[in-house]
């Protein structure tokens, strides 16, 4: 038996509660909706983003160890309407959260930051990866697809996190902002997968599903992603501490100052320390408790990441997080159960095109 | 002696893993498992080994880490602290890549030598040779037993769990004959040596000479368009690299002083020189009081009463700082004394800076201030009568 009846319902009564937070929220702090919008677009997006790499990355690969729970990132880019249509309400309605629109740069950065510009390249991000989706969990995609897939992400991963996040501070450049933005979604899309995959194990510890082996693989992907991760937040930081040019050196100078200090450090603690201490060892990656932490550490890392990026320049009231950013979160957290829900069903291989390379078991 | 392991071939990955069960439940040691691939569920076996070899990639790692934090907290810091750039000495965060780097050494080298140690292998020319006629289509398990007793229940129990061979190492290691692979391996570590004793030897008949860089691949960075200061110049008229400045070049900073080394001179000095507004302003007690500790105290003692190390080595000892001599000297022929030195006093311009100079007696004074007087020393004329006020 596989299927609860209850589950729907309890996602939707989830959903519903943090709805209704979210809405009184809204109502009390209106101006704060903006930022709120496009932070669960960029979280939605970055889940779909990142489960799009991972299943290319294993179909250029070949590999065959994370057949079975291919499911899981066969499924998670299914949040993309949702995501569209977030990222489509802060550009058309609530487009003062980026300040370029209201006074507008000179030379080509203006041209390049003009609106129309701007959501045509945004709505061709976002088909691009509703394509890759489509293209990828056909059952005869081929690893060529997938490589063509990887390098279309990859482009249009680092050019949506430099549109959509770092040009919120339009004078403030990093080369480096994109990688760290799209390693940042893999992790979380790992941290994801994980999280399934230990909730899948729960309910049906016996299946073969998901084994013992293939939770630790995907705890080591998760463990070395999150140190990529952490590697890329070391280099940006440390570059730019490191020749303290003032162009570049406000954007840390804001977040490393007294109020958002906290904040900005905890990031680094959930979504790379707290997992590494836990997934290092052999045991750890052998309970599920200490996956389910280490992966839901990430997930909550990766949402205080994106709101570190996007508070401190156009939600400056307030430092920490409010009625509106915990019914956001909530939802978030219902929309990718939602979205999820049915993934405990792996062995039913009419799901996805997977298992076609092993056919036996 | 009788044998200290048995061998025992299986035909399918199963059968390995089952035998190696029972095997380890019966309280033998397995001494290794050798398979066509690598198989799942075996590793759990040899859990203990494992794990310690991730013991000692953590130990070696946190070494390396905390040996490189160490090293260079210690060198920037410490040692010799430089200001580089104007960040603070101890940089923790420029630290990070270099002791990330050694991390990653001590991890690698501590998982590698465990993992040598636990598996009994050391570096050696050859493996014994029954690793090298066993068949590599099978699945083989080592075990170890000494004792005759031992050796025959294991030996019963390997049967018993569908052993196809079970064999004693020793035996093995008797009948084997080097195979083919073995037999060419031998061959072509004999033409290695054979080739680096030939090219040390010839590169030795036709570069000879030791002291000098003989051949170099991609020499670019050694070797500088750039002349070094000392080597001798094809440019100049005198063949110096090293140029001395324009004659009359007036150096930034302080301006130059018109005095001799004489007597009458300091006697102007002491008139026409004081103690720069800026410097009284500012002394840097710090600074001079570390100053006088390097260039002062070795003669004229910390407190200045004439009894540094060099006097109590046998140089002659100078007057003390704290006389009324002392006291009565204007700042301006003190200048002159520390530049341009005094009898057996050297001058010391060449190697403390003008404004350096300054504060030094600026500390000098806090030092008559602070400690009582001294008398003059032993046979100098008596000090002149105050002037009646
Ligand atoms: C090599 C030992 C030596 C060192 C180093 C040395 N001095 Fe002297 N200093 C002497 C001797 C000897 C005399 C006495 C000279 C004389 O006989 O007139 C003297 C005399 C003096 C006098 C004059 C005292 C008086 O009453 O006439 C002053 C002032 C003085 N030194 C300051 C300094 C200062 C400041 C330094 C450090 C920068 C220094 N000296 C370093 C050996 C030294």
């Amino acid at each position: 038996m596989t299927v609860v009846p209850h589950r729907v319902g309890t996602i939707l009564a989830f959903g519903a509660i943090a709805a209704v937070i979210a809405i009184a929220g809204a109502l009390l702090q209106t101006e704060r909706l903006g930022p709120n919008l496009l932070l669960a677009g960029v979280y939605l997006v970055g889940l779909a983003v990142g489960a799009l790499f991972f299943t290319a990355v294993q179909e250029v690969t070949g590999a065959a160890w994370s057949d079975s729970l291919r499911t899981i990132p066969a499924t998670l880019p299914s949040t993309l309407p949702m995501a569209t249509v977030l990222l489509l309400l802060v550009f058309l309605a609530h487009p003062e959260t980026y300040s370029w629109t209201v006074e507008e740069q000179s030379g080509l950065r203006g041209v390049w930051l003009s609106r129309p510009f701007f959501i045509a390249r945004s709505s061709l991000y976002l088909g691009l990866w509703m394509l890759s989706a489509r293209l990828l969990t056909r059952p005869a995609a081929s690893s060529r697809v997938a490589a063509g897939v990887l390098a279309v992400l990859a482009l249009t991963g680092w050019l949506a996190a430099s549109d959509w996040l770092m040009s919120l501070t339009p004078q403030w450049t990093s080369t480096i902002f994109g990688v760290y933005v799209f390693v940042g979604f893999v992790v979380s899309a790992v941290a994801a997968m994980l999280l399934t995959c230990v909730w899948v194990r729960v309910r049906n510890p016996t299946g073969r599903s998901v084994s013992e082996g293939q939770l630790r693989d995907l705890a080591t992907k998760l463990l070395g992603f999150s140190c990529l991760w952490a590697y890329l937040w070391y280099c940006q930081y440390m570059l730019i501490w490191y020749t303290n040019q003032p162009h570049e050196s406000t954007y840390y100078a804001v977040r490393t100052g007294v109020d958002w200090r906290v904040l900005f450090f905890a990031t680094v603690v959930l979504k790379w320390a707290l997992p590494f201490v836990l997934l290092l060892g052999k045991a750890g990656k052998r309970r599920l408790a200490v996956l389910a932490l280490a992966a839901f550490s990430v997930l909550v890392g990766h949402w205080l990441d994106l709101y570190v990026m996007i508070f401190p320049v156009v939600a400056t009231d307030r430092v920490s997080p409010g009625l509106l950013e915990t019914g956001m979160a909530l939802g978030l957290g219902a929309t990718c159960a939602w979205v999820l829900r049915n993934c405990d069903r792996l062995e039913d291989p009419t799901m996805t095109g997977v298992n076609r390379r092993n056919s036996e078991p | 002696m009788s044998g200290y392991g048995l061998l025992a071939t299986f035909e399918t990955e199963a059968a390995l893993v089952e035998a190696a069960r029972a095997v380890d439940s019966a309280g033998h040691t397995i001494v290794d498992a050798y398979a066509p691939y690598p198989i799942e569920g075996l590793p759990t076996l040899a859990q203990d080994q494992a794990s310690r070899v991730g013991w000692a990639g953590l130990s070696g790692g946190v070494l390396g880490a905390v040996g490189g934090l160490t090293l260079q907290a210690w060198t920037s810091a410490f040692n010799w602290p430089l200001n580089i750039g104007g960040k603070p000495q101890l940089a923790w965060l420029a630290f990070v890549p270099v002791a990330f780097e050694l991390m990653v050494l001590g991890a690698a080298a501590g998982v590698g030598l465990a993992f040598l140690r636990l598996s009994r292998l050391r570096p050696r020319w050859r493996t014994p040779g029954w690793r090298d006629t066993w068949p590599h289509d099978r699945f083989v398990l080592e075990v170890a037993a000494t004792g005759e007793a031992r050796l025959e229940s294991a030996r019963s129990l390997l049967r018993a769990v569908g052993a196809v061979v079970v064999s004693e190492h020793g035996n093995v290691r008797v009948f084997s004959t080097p195979t083919a692979t073995a037999q060419s391996f031998r061959w072509l570590d004999r033409t290695l040596i054979g080739v680096a004793c030939a090219a040390t030897g010839v590169s030795f008949l036709l570069w000879p000479d030791w002291t000098r860089r003989n051949l170099a691949y991609a020499p670019d960075m050694a070797v500088s368009p750039a002349v070094t200061t000392y080597s001798s110049s094809a440019v100049s008229e005198d063949a110096q690299t090293l140029r001395a400045p324009v004659p009359g070049t007036v150096p930034r900073g302080p301006l130059p002083l018109h005095y001799e080394a004489t007597e009458a001179d300091a006697l102007r000095a002491a008139v026409e020189l004081q103690v720069p507004a800026g410097i009284a302003a500012e002394p840097d007690r710090l600074r001079a009081e570390k100053l006088f500790e390097i260039y002062c105290q070795p003669c004229h003692g910390s407190d200045g009463h004439g009894d540094g190390i060099t006097i109590k080595r046998g140089f002659q000892p100078p007057p003390s700082l704290l006389t009324q001599h002392a006291r009565d000297m204007r700042d301006g022929q003190m200048f002159h004394v520390i530049t341009y030195g005094q009898k057996l006093m050297p001058a010391q311009a060449s190697q403390i800076r003008a404004d350096d100079r300054w504060r030094l007696i600026l500390h000098m004074r806090r030092l008559q201030q602070r400690l009582p007087v001294d008398p003059p020393p032993f046979g100098s004329p008596p000090a002149p009568e105050p002037p009646p006020p």
